[in-house]
């Protein structure tokens, strides 16, 4: 199945966490699902991120077209209306990145 | 030597609940802007929830109960049932957003040890969460009458008020005759539900395979007040909408999860129970 494209998906990357779960001995269902988790959570905060910003009267808007195939008219819908978006972004999903990194280093 | 299987299921936990506290944040401060999409979405049946972050969320996650979390909710009183639900509950009795339902049918799925989700087979009723109205008794095969229902005095005093409806169920009998009734037939009426089939996404343009789909379908029904919770089967089509209720219960689902009709109604929880193998009983549920 292909995989479904958001918004963010040009400005971040969260491969460094597959790597990661590459390096612990666990079942390829197991990493599957860990890194799916994982994904779900970082989209659930770039969400999150978006809402905090966004005008009451926009959100709505947004919340419509979040999953549609139109992600560069999101993204610069949301370029307008919140200043450094992109930088939020970035910078919340590496701040996630680097807490799921670090769960998976602890364990080892 | 660590055991692998550990690594996952300590991952596995620890994320989880990072998802939940965002999903339950997001509901908490947004939910109102995500729930005012609804209707949109209804009109255009299948699609609903389509434009929902939440169905971002793979349901795989959710279907695979851990055995720490089956340990740490297996002692739990219908009081803390109770009180967990209403935490994830909101405070008004509206239809639930995704997240919502996904959180509260982890949570009941993990309680009961049952499969259990708002949607199953790409189908889904209008809600999870509605006000339930008492319905009266269906016949069960032609020539049945109120008193053949009951097993004993006590059963009858308690159940026959509300009578036998005029009419079939949407089924029609629940046995062709009454030498062909079975002890299966008679727990699904006696344990049945109504629910709105007609106002699920996309009924109109798939009467003839959501009408199969529905017949006596089992769900979990949870009184949210009192943690209360019974298995019961779709054995009729109803109630209509004008009258501000969601779905009906048998007077002996009613009687159980002590809920009544009029002024004093209430809302339960009602989620569809994937059991392909017809392996889980009918009736009420401990813990």
């Amino acid at each position: 199945m292909k995989k479904q494209k958001h918004f963010y998906h040009n400005l971040i990357s969260i491969e460094d966490i597959k790597i990661e779960l590459n390096s612990i001995n666990l079942s390829k269902e197991e990493r599957k699902e860990l890194h799916l988790i994982a994904e779900s959570t970082i989209h659930c905060h770039l969400i999150n991120v978006v809402l905090e910003h966004l005008p009451e009267g926009d959100k709505k808007t947004f919340l419509h077209h979040v999953n549609t195939v139109h992600h560069k008219t999101t993204l610069n819908f949301l370029k307008k209306r919140i200043e450094n978006i992109e930088d939020k972004i970035k910078q919340t999903a590496e701040s996630l990145k680097k807490e799921f990194l670090e769960d998976i280093r602890k364990i080892k | 030597m660590p055991d692998n299987n550990s690594h996952y299921h300590r991952l596995k936990k620890k994320w989880l609940s990072k998802q939940r506290k965002i999903e339950k944040h997001i509901n908490k401060k947004h939910g109102h802007h995500i729930i005012s999409l609804l209707p949109k979405q209804q009109l255009i049946g299948g699609l609903m929830l389509a434009a929902i972050p939440f169905t971002q969320l793979a349901p795989s996650i959710y279907a695979n109960v851990s055995e720490d979390q089956k340990q740490e909710q297996r002692h739990i009183s219908p009081k803390e049932v109770s009180v967990k639900l209403k935490e994830m509950l909101p405070n008004s009795v509206r239809p639930l957003i995704s997240g919502e339902e996904r959180l509260i049918a982890e949570f009941l799925s993990n309680l009961y040890h049952i499969p259990i989700s708002a949607e199953l087979e790409g189908i889904k009723l209008n809600r999870s969460y509605g006000y339930i109205g008492k319905e009266q008794h269906l016949r069960r095969y032609p020539g049945d009458n109120l008193y053949e229902h009951f097993d004993n005095q006590n059963e009858a005093s308690l159940h026959s008020p509300e009578g036998v409806a005029p009419g079939l169920g949407a089924w029609g009998y629940f046995a062709p005759s009454k030498e062909e009734f079975t002890e299966k037939d008679k727990q699904r009426e006696k344990y049945y539900i109504a629910v709105q089939t007609f106002l699920s996404p996309g009924w109109e343009e798939n009467i003839g395979r959501y009408g199969q789909f529905f017949k006596y379908k089992k769900m979990l029904l949870v009184n949210p007040d009192n943690g209360k919770a019974i298995v019961v089967v779709i054995g009729d089509a109803g109630p209509a909408q004008w009258t501000g209720k969601s779905l009906g219960g048998s007077p002996e689902v009613m009687h159980f999860l002590e809920r009544v009709d009029g002024s004093q109604k209430g809302p339960v929880l009602y989620f569809f129970i994937n059991d392909p193998s017809d392996t889980i009983p009918l009736g009420p549920l401990e813990i």
